[in-house]
């Protein structure tokens, strides 16, 4: 997707990003409206006024976008595990922001940098398959465990 | 089969008296692996003997032990607790870590599941580092068939150089072919490399090796400084000063920690990051190429069970659920063992025969009237001890566990503390408390043990509390349930509303007043199983026999303190004492004080006694409500109040005591006044 104000290539990640805190979507659960927002210049407005960009350009300005995001601070552009929708599959990147009992004991039920796990629901707490093995995570302890959300919901958004 | 708290001693005593005569030395087999692999169902077909099977984390406080003919001779097995983390602060680990270090374990039976080989391997690593002889048995093999996964024991023998059975402890597949591999048992062959930790890791492994160690020469010091490295400051100590009995140079052995704790920040965490990276780099020898997710989609269809699993945990169905279990435990316990059996029980089999025939009998033989008394009158041996604990208690306490034995053979357990854990996070507790409490349904003073695998004191101190204040245990529960459906359906929803409002209120006052905050709520969720009507009736069994043996003589004791406080006229004076207190205050009658004391002995009883007072027609509805709420919320029974003693202390025990009396007290009269005005205002009459 790009941006029809400032012309940049949207990730989808960070897009979900720039969404959040809209309090519409703390109600629907993901925008019913159809609306998009930039989470560059902040432009929102329906959906297909975001047109998607050509080849080319996707696979250059996608990596400055994403360049872009890990270094803005105020977009942060780490993921969190937490905040991907259900049904998303994400390789665990770290969790330094844990206290050390906490990390301790993820490590003990097998969560370590680099396992694939995959979300399976985020309510009433939120609950993930890594392997063969299922685990229950409080909702807070999830949004501090930074992820890579992997290639094949982004695909599915994409296409 | 023998139990133990304190372990060491107990088994060390075992062992030696059956050493004594014979020639050949009995050997220890330990069972180690992480919670809710099937180590209880294995020890039970290994040893023939019965412990606890289940499958939810923590059944297993206590260490059970047997014996077994196996290869090499006779054993005594132990199993031990679930353990996910040697160096855990919590209790239960401890335990499992003081059976491999300080007693004579002969060979490691490590269990892991089939499932799951990065878990497999990370169980092993710690055993190999500290130079345990292992035999594998990787359990669950069915399942992992039945998911279509290759098998990877025969490379994982190979791998490690360790004998590898598959197992299924349900049906007893593989079992044979353990017992056979258990006197070929060897130390794993893997090597953790800690990277920047390695340099203080020898150093202190180093200084190990130099001194006098108690009772663990056969304990490779580079896998105790490794435990000693990952324990929390004062765990390390206390280990310390068991393994090193010399003062001087425990003192050396501690500055080398020291210092290597300050040479490397964050040491656990460190340690097992490492361990996980040798899980990787050992991985792929063992399974072949994953094919790719396409392809493993079809195999992956939902079952059942799995779909049944995702909605137990569903925000929605998920408390549908829940309130469909409470509702068939409701109508089984409530109306069919406490209204059918209950009635057959009572009012036949005992109203009829049994006590007209026992009453018959003393009343002829027993010429002294204090004496018939003691056996036939108000506080009667066989009319009150007797008659409580087996005719009315037992045909409801055997539907409880019937259907307390089922969910947990379901696995049930984890999946609500899913639903619960918001609701437990509001009273200061993690996740990890669900399961205490949910065991506190089934026996408060059990349930206070298990708070010992809560990991901090804030929350073993509010579990403990709770426990005591306002979780009734299964006999109670089962009263209340049929009392209620005695009385109105509505009686049950006020009884556990306002109970539960309590439990909220104090758990949260005393989440605030304690200092520290709660770990983070992390549970494993083991799938959803069929119930084996074996397993539940086995275990329904073995706690009825603990009811019959271990609290029916508390029963008869109760009884005979109240015949003595009756017949020195005690009794009657504290009646007198408390009538103001149960007539004005509650609105209760006078007998009701009378439960109220029997409660003392066991909660239960009191309850029971209540229950015989709506049955005799002396209750009203709004009574009925009242005096379950109070005997809810009321002390706890001798025998919990002596764990929290042991468990927490003096002060806590006596702090809690004293909290508990009269809040329940006022809770109660409180809802008295509350129900008999809205009942004024309804115009429904006494």
């Amino acid at each position: 997707m790009r941006c029809p104000m400032c012309g940049s290539v949207l990730d989808e990640q960070a897009q979900e990003r720039a969404c959040r805190g809209c309090p519409l979507r703390a109600l629907t659960r993901g925008c019913r409206l159809g609306l998009l927002r930039c989470p560059l210049c902040g432009y929102h407005s329906l959906a297909r006024e975001f047109q998607a960009p050509s080849k080319q350009e996707t696979s250059e300005e996608a990596t400055t976008m994403v360049v872009t995001m890990s270094t803005t601070k105020a977009l942060q552009g780490k993921v969190w595990l937490g905040e991907l929708p259900p049904g998303a599959e994400a390789r665990l990147l770290g969790f330094d922001g844990l206290r050390e009992p906490d990390m301790r004991r993820l490590l003990a039920y097998g969560l370590a940098p680099g396992v694939q796990v995959r979300l399976l629901q985020k309510s009433p707490a939120v609950v993930i398959k890594a392997g063969e093995t299922e685990l229950a995570l409080e909702g807070e302890l999830a949004r501090s465990i930074e992820v890579a959300p992997q290639p094949r919901i982004r695909a599915k958004v994409q296409g | 089969m023998a139990r133990c708290h304190a372990c060491a001693s107990t088994l060390e005593a075992e062992s030696e008296r059956g050493e004594g005569k014979q020639v050949q030395a009995q050997r220890l087999l330990a069972l180690v692996g992480r919670p809710n692999v099937g180590k209880s169902a294995l020890f039970a077909r290994l040893t023939g003997a019965y412990a606890t099977v289940s499958n939810y984390p923590g059944t297993t406080v206590e260490v059970f032990q047997g014996r077994a003919e196996l290869a090499g001779g006779r054993w005594a097995v132990v199993d031990t607790p679930g353990v996910l983390d040697f160096a855990s602060p919590r209790g239960d680990e401890r335990v499992a870590r003081d059976v491999l270090l300080f007693e004579d374990v002969g060979a490691v039976v490590a269990v892991a599941d089939a499932k799951n080989p990065e878990l497999t391997l990370q169980t092993l690593i710690p055993l190999a580092e500290l130079g345990l002889p292992v035999v594998v048995a990787l359990n669950f093999a069915d399942e992992r068939r039945a998911r279509g996964l290759p098998s990877f024991a025969s490379r994982l023998a190979e791998e490690l150089n360790i004998p590898v059975v598959e197992t299924v402890a349900l049906t007893g597949e593989g079992l044979s072919a353990l017992k056979a591999h258990i006197a070929s048992a060897a130390v794993p062959r893997i090597k953790v490399n800690y990277g920047p930790l390695e340099h203080p890791l020898q150093k202190l492994a180093g200084a190990l090796e130099a001194v006098e160690r108690a009772a663990t020469d056969r304990v490779k010091p580079r896998g105790l400084a490794l435990l000693l490295l990952a324990l929390e400051p004062e765990d390390a100590e206390a280990l310390l000063s068991r393994l090193v009995p010399d003062p001087g140079e425990r003192a050396g052995v501690r500055r080398v920690l020291q210092e290597a704790r300050g040479e490397a920040p964050r040491p656990a965490y460190a340690i097992a990051l490492a361990r996980r990276r040798a899980v990787e780099r050992v991985l792929p020898r063992l399974l072949p190429p994953a094919p790719t997710p396409e392809k493993r989609e079809p195999k992956q269809k939902e079952g059942w069970a799995e779909r049944l699993a995702r909605w137990t945990i569903h925000p929605f169905w998920g408390v549908l659920v829940l309130l469909g279990v409470l509702y068939g435990v409701y109508q089984f316990v409530g109306v069919l063992g406490a209204q059918v059996l209950v009635g057959f029980f009572e009012e036949a089999l005992f109203g009829e025969y049994i006590n007209p025939a026992l009453t018959a009998l003393v009343e002829r033989t027993v010429p002294w009237a204090w004496l018939r008394d003691l056996f036939v009158g108000e506080f009667g041996l066989i009319t009150l001890a007797l008659t409580y604990s087996l005719a009315l208690i037992l045909p409801i306490i055997t539907a409880f566990f019937l259907a307390f034995g089922l969910l947990e053979d379901v696995g049930y357990f984890p999946r609500l503390t899913v639903m619960a854990h918001r609701l437990f996070r509001k009273m200061g507790l993690s996740g990890q408390a669900v399961l205490p409490m949910i065991l506190g349904l089934s026996c408060d003073t059990m349930a206070t043990v298990t708070t010992r695998v809560l990991e901090t004191r804030k929350e073993r101190v509010i579990a403990t509390l709770l426990l005591a204040l306002g979780v009734p245990c299964s006999a109670q529960l089962a009263v209340i349930l049929a009392m209620s459906a005695a009385a109105s359906p509505g009686v049950l929803v006020g009884v556990l509303g306002i109970v539960g409002m309590q439990l909220l209120i104090v758990g949260r006052l005393a989440a605030k007043l304690l200092p520290g905050d709660a770990p983070a709520f992390i549970a494993e969720l083991p799938p959803l199983r069929r119930p084996r009507l074996r397993n539940v009736l086995e275990k329904t069994r073995l706690r009825l026999v603990w009811y019959v043996t271990e609290v029916v003589p508390l029963f008869v004791l109760g009884a005979l303190a109240l015949f003595v406080l009756d017949k020195l006229g005690i009794l009657s004076a504290f009646e007198r004492w408390v009538r103001p207190v149960v007539q004005e205050l509650l609105g209760l009658p006078p007998e009701a004080a009378a439960a109220f004391i029997l409660g003392f002995f066991r909660r239960d009883y009191g309850a029971a006694g209540l229950y015989h007072l709506q049955q005799a027609g002396q209750l009203d509805t709004v009574q009925v409500l009242v005096s379950l709420v109070v005997i809810t919320l009321f002390v706890p029974c001798i025998a919990q109040t002596l764990v929290i003693v042991k468990e927490r202390g003096w002060r806590t025990a006596l702090a809690i005591v004293a909290f508990v009396l009269p809040y329940a007290v006022v809770v109660g009269a409180i809802v008295n006044g509350i129900a008999r005005a809205v009942q004024g205002a309804l115009g429904l009459g006494g």
